[in-house]
């Protein structure tokens, strides 16, 4: 990584023309990048479900409706039954609408008062004498079949019901139908006047008003966000560099992964749209640890040069370590069944590695080029200082306080996050005031019916539903949805309705006649165009029509489970029941998702878990990264369930954001202080130079993205405010983790990293034949030899004196050493000459003794020096490899005993 | 958009001011009355299938027998039978036509209840037992209720045609018809119709029907064999297939009643 970075430093033109050439490329795909604005984005393409649904729509017509809606302190006066059949033919006219359903288009199946049958429409023309007008109304409200769907039961209100067929292929249809039909209105209006209250609302009317406002609050909100973000960063580091690199990198990096996504074929749906808010937030913060080097170097040499150059290698592997974690925990998202969830997370993933590539290209070149900040060379803030003694003295001093508030915290949050809710109720996405919900408001008063589902029964024979008995079970059905529902239209009812009037029109026969003929020749009353909404042409299927306000996902989910409930235990088993529709499939695929947010974040978690797991050799440092992580993922959704806002498609990006910011910065903490532990035995120390070093750019990054997102409650949408709410909230908590809690944490836990033992170079003859390392495992050796410090000496040093006192014994690792021993006329023997895998000093690091032998390097050396410390330390973390080492440093001790002894008597003989 | 007497009878003015220009010899009315007077027979007995095409190309083939008669007072009464499929066979509709202002009396008999059932209002827009053919579509045309044009000349399948626009010329059919204009195509040598089309009162084209298989049945009298309805908004269609005609049969003006009606199918020859 390393050289890939100082490679990067020499090369300056090479790195950006190939960024540049990179980005061009990725540039050249944006045109193609699809734009998916509805909601059908949440339908999952291909899926069982979904496939029935495309079904039913080709059988039984579109589920999709718009309602007109005709408000009147009397519906039935001439001008206004004109304008209903005026509309109904206009309507019926527009592009996309495939059926109508008004009072002048429904028939009016009744025995009128001299017996007779009367099939005809309901309006066969607009009356026009009072008597007829009050015939008709008479008429309409007697009519259990017509009462609901277009008038409701007072006359106040009537409804033009207009079936959609949503055209896909074009992403304006919806706004276009709806302006369509507005100009329509604004004509009527005029003729009727102020009196009467006329207006359209549907599914597609609100999910039009709904992308207005996303699209509306990001062109607004976004950018405005942006620049303060941008704005924090400038006035808290007072340098231009750090607004110029993220905002640099972070737009290049947005291009490349649109470019990415549009080759992948992804399209721009409201789940993807936040990737470029993600890249750009994840991205800024990269930079400014990467700034935070710079600043380092500049402090420490004086010199641009060299402090690039050690910022290419110091933020190289780090950069690519949070990189590691944070692809591999958006990555895990691509397991989600639900199509758009798993390309976010393999669009964020790789988005994340382009803006890898691009800073660690871009960023030195750039440096390079833009002038060293002011601020670089002067000291920091005097308030920084503070916080950073502040900061260290409580993870210092008090430890077991900041952990026990941190537990604390993380169980109240537990609890409240019990009463985490999942539900994306697409209306709650609104401001209570905004002129969507109170449109809903009105109509739902008005006249439930906007939204709409199917429950189709398939009796799986021929004619099946003809048969007496069938269509019992579904009047039964319908029944337990007419007492739940405004409307339900159904087959049954149509039969049973004809029943009652070809039976003088007496209550008594609502009911399914028990002979298969009769209801097949009442069938033949039945206007076809109606028929084939409600049976199949094999009289196989029924389709049960309901009508209903708009209601969120988890209690429309909680509708159909009840439906399906007592479809389990009414109806026979022999008729497959299934409820379907738009509204169905999307709440059920809302929820789906937000359940799958929760199992992905475990395995986000996980997988995140073992890889620092692996970076650090260290099950704990796994365990230890786990509590700053979830513990903003855990106070998301306690701050969800106290403020009452439900996990839906709309909030749970908060959370993933929330990791990635969090393993970043804990990352960030962790490499540091493994670094910091290595200049230093003392754990206390290196917190505080982590510290030291982190909580500026930690803190510039937190704050300003805290600011960024507040802004975000601005937003005219309100799930947008809501994110931008708990965004806030999250990357606070991520902040108070990492300042806080990863400092008390670390405090208990000694780090290596894997880079470490990788970098560490001891030859393979040290490791088998030094006695010292006798008797244990290659892992044992190098968790010991990393906890020592690695010394360089030159040929002809002295390095230790003979009488001196001492407490560290020293393993040659590479080169020679010699023992020499003075004499009392200061003259040096030359005794022995040591070869890689021995040690000398054993003896004064076990009892303080002064040296009994003076060393001279006699080829360049590299020695591993371990002093009282290490073996605390060993003692305190690895007891058992402590022993180890005792015993084998106890029988080198031995053997030098054996050895002076047959000296000994060596002289003596 | 005839409920105003202006409307109304600005629309005569312009018709009769434009049937009296000598653009062609004939007028509309003389054309239709002309082809009433040509193809009228006293009875008729018919045997046919209609066949039911929704828009995916499935078919529904039902069979039926019609007996026509024109009454003493000369008005048309028919009697109307399913006789397959088997779960609606025998269900049977009597309509005794009125002309002038009256409604016409229509009884419906459905065996399975078995029971007739008077029909108040059928509606005449209404579609006939699920088909694409309505009730007025069926009848005969009732040449005091329209006002008719000659447009033109229109070749038809080779066949010289007269293009005739006929429009609702009462209130009451206005009121009743759902159709606010029609095209009648007639042949210039028999005087009788191949084709029509049918347009709703805001002057949309909703139906189209073509009149095949055409057979001289005696003398001036001819008869289609086929007849196909379209409708071309839900894309469905009805084929009328002719099986058999007799003309001029000996029906008793007791087979228009309602004990006729519960009466089994009677088997011609």
């Amino acid at each position: 990584m390393n050289t890939i970075m100082l490679w990067i430093t020499k090369h300056p033109l090479a790195s950006v023309l190939s960024v540049l050439l990179i980005t061009a490329l990725c540039a050249t795909q944006l045109p193609a990048l699809k734009l998916d604005t509805s909601a059908n984005g949440l339908l999952v393409q291909g899926a069982k479900d979904t496939l029935f649904y495309e079904e039913v729509k080709q059988t039984f017509g579109d589920d999709e409706n718009i309602s007109v809606i005709f408000k009147a302190a009397d519906i039935f006066q001439q001008p206004i039954l004109q304008s209903i059949e005026d509309l109904s033919y206009d309507l019926q006219a527009l592009e996309g609408v495939t059926r109508i359903v008004s009072l002048t288009t429904v028939n009016n199946l009744t025995t009128d008062q001299a017996g007779f049958l009367n099939t005809d429409t309901l309006l066969p023309y607009v009356p026009e004498t009072k008597q007829e007008l009050a015939q008709i109304r008479r008429n309409t409200l007697a009519n259990e079949l017509i009462r609901g769907e277009v008038i409701n039961a007072t006359g106040t209100v009537a409804a033009i019901q207009l079936s959609i067929q949503d055209n896909v292929e074009d992403p304006l249809f919806g706004k276009k139908l709806a302006s369509a039909i507005e100009v329509l209105l604004i004509q009527q209006r005029e003729k009727l006047g102020p009196e009467i209250r006329l207006y359209q609302i549907g599914s597609i009317t609100i999910g039009n008003s709904m992308m207005k406002s996303i699209f509306q609050d990001l062109l607004l909100i976004t950018p405005l966000s942006l620049l303060v973000i941008l704005i924090i960063l400038f006035a808290f580091f007072r340098s231009g560099t750090t607004v110029i690199l993220p905002l640099v990198t972070g737009l290049l990096s947005v291009i490349v992964s649109l470019g990415i996504m549009s080759v992948l074929d992804f399209a721009i749906n409201p789940i993807s749209l936040i990737v470029p808010s993600l890249l750009l937030i994840i991205g800024s913060t990269e930079d400014i640890h990467i700034l935070a080097e710079y600043e380092q170097g500049i402090r420490d040499h004086q010199d641009k040069v060299v402090a690039l150059r050690h910022m290419a290698i110091r933020s190289g592997l780090v950069i690519f370590l949070t990189t590691l974690t944070t692809f591999a925990g958006f990555i895990t998202l691509s397991s989600n069944s639900i199509a758009i969830v798993s390309e976010f997370g393999i669009a964020a993933g790789l988005g994340i590695v382009a803006n890898f590539v691009i800073t660690i290209l871009i960023a030195p070149p750039l440096l390079a080029f833009l002038s060293v900040p002011k601020s670089f060379v002067q000291p920091d803030k005097p308030f920084l200082t503070k916080l950073a003694d502040a900061l260290i003295t409580i993870s210092t001093k008090h430890r077991r306080k900041v952990l026990a508030v941190c537990l604390l915290f993380i169980s109240a949050s537990g609890v409240s996050a019990l009463y985490l809710q999942i539900d994306s109720n697409y209306l709650l996405f609104f401001r209570d005031d905004s002129p969507v919900r109170q449109l809903v408001a009105e109509a739902n008063e008005d006249l439930s019916g906007a939204n709409a589902f199917y429950i189709v029964v398939d009796t799986q024979q021929k004619g099946g539903l003809q048969q007496p008995d069938n269509l019992a079970a579904i009047a039964k059905l319908t029944d337990f949805l007419d007492q739940r529902y405004a409307t339900v239209v159904s087959y049954d009812r149509f039969i049973r309705k004809t029943h009652k009037e070809m039976n003088g029109g007496s209550n008594d026969y609502f009911h399914v006649p028990d002979s298969a003929d009769l209801i097949a020749q009442y069938t033949l009353l039945m206007e076809p165009g109606t028929l084939e909404r409600f049976a199949d042409f094999d009289f196989q299927k029924a389709n049960i029509l309901i009508r209903l306000n708009f209601l969120g996902s988890a209690q429309l989910n909680n509708d159909v489970a009840e439906i399906q409930a007592f479809v389990d235990h009414e109806l026979p088993r022999r008729l497959a029941v299934t409820i379907t529709g738009g509204s169905v499939l999307i709440a059920q695929t809302s929820d789906q998702i937000s359940r799958e947010i929760l199992t992905n974040l475990a395995l986000m978690l996980t997988v995140i878990f073992f890889v620092i797991c692996g970076l650090f050799v260290s099950v704990k440092a796994g365990l230890l990264a786990m509590i700053p992580n979830s513990l903003p993922l855990i106070g998301a959704f306690g701050a969800m369930g106290v403020l009452g806002i439900p996990l839906s498609t709309g909030t749970f990006p908060v959370v993933i954001i929330a990791l990635g910011i969090a393993v970043d910065d804990t990352i960030h903490f962790m490499v540091r202080f493994s670094k910091e532990m290595k200049n230093t035995t003392n754990n206390q120390v290196a917190i505080a130079q982590t510290i030291r070093h982190e909580l500026k750019p930690v803190l510039g990054t937190s704050l300003a993205l805290i600011l960024g997102f507040t802004v975000l409650m601005f937003a005219e949408f309100r799930s947008i405010a809501e994110f931008g709410l708990l965004s806030a909230i999250t990357i606070s908590l991520a902040l108070i983790a990492d300042l806080l809690i990863t400092p008390a944490l670390l405090l208990s836990v000694p780090l290596i990293t894997y880079w470490d033992l990788l970098s560490l170079s001891m030859s393979k003859n040290v490791i088998d034949n030094s006695p010292l390392f006798e008797d244990m495992t290659t892992g044992e050796i190098k968790r010991f030899a990393l906890l020592g410090h690695i010394e360089d000496e030159k040929a002809g040093e002295l390095i230790i004196r003979q009488g001196e006192a001492g407490d560290s014994m020293l393993l040659l690792l590479k080169g020679e050493l010699s023992i020499l021993v003075e004499n009392d006329l200061g003259t040096s023997k030359k005794i022995a000459t040591l070869a890689p895998g021995q040690i000398i000093g054993e003896m004064s690091l076990l009892s303080h003794e002064c040296r009994s032998a003076s060393v001279q390097v006699e080829r360049d050396a590299q020695l591993l020096k371990i002093d009282a410390h290490v073996l605390e330390k060993v003692d305190r973390s690895y007891p058992r490899l402590g022993i180890k080492i005792r015993k084998n440093i106890a029988r080198i001790l031995v053997t030098r005993l054996k050895t002076a002894n047959q000296n000994y008597i060596g002289a003596l003989k | 958009m005839f409920n105003k007497p202006f409307t109304r009878s600005f629309l005569t003015f312009l018709c009769l001011y434009f049937s009296s220009l000598p653009v062609y010899a004939e007028t509309g009315l003389a054309l239709m009355q002309q082809y009433q007077d040509l193809h009228q027979v006293d009875s008729q007995y018919t045997r046919s299938s209609m066949t039911l095409v929704n828009n995916k190309g499935r078919k529904r083939e039902r069979l039926m027998q019609t007996f026509e008669k024109k009454s003493a007072s000369g008005e048309n009464r028919s009697l109307l039978k399913f006789l397959s499929p088997k779960k609606i066979a025998n269900v049977g509709l009597l309509t005794w036509q009125h002309s002038g202002d009256l409604d016409d009396d229509q009884w419906l008999y459905l065996p399975a209840s078995k029971r007739v059932k008077r029909i108040a209002s059928a509606g005449k827009k209404n579609p006939f037992m699920g088909s694409d053919f309505s009730f007025e579509d069926m009848q005969g045309e009732d040449l005091q209720a329209h006002i008719y044009k000659v447009l033109g000349e229109e070749d038809i399948e080779g066949q010289a045609c007269w293009k005739i626009e006929a429009l609702p010329a009462t209130k009451k059919e206005a009121r009743a018809s759902a159709y606010g204009k029609r095209f009648i195509w007639l042949r210039k040598d028999i005087t009788y119709p191949v084709k029509m089309a049918f347009y709703n009162r805001r002057d949309v084209l909703m139906k189209q029907a073509s009149y095949q298989a055409l057979e001289q049945i005696e003398g001036s009298v001819w008869r289609h064999n086929k007849s196909v309805m379209s409708t071309l908004k839900k894309k469905t269609s009805t084929v009328v297939l002719i099986k058999e005609r007799q003309i001029g049969l000996l029906i008793d003006e007791n087979q228009f009643n309602q004990q006729a009606l519960k009466r089994p199918p009677i088997a011609i020859n």
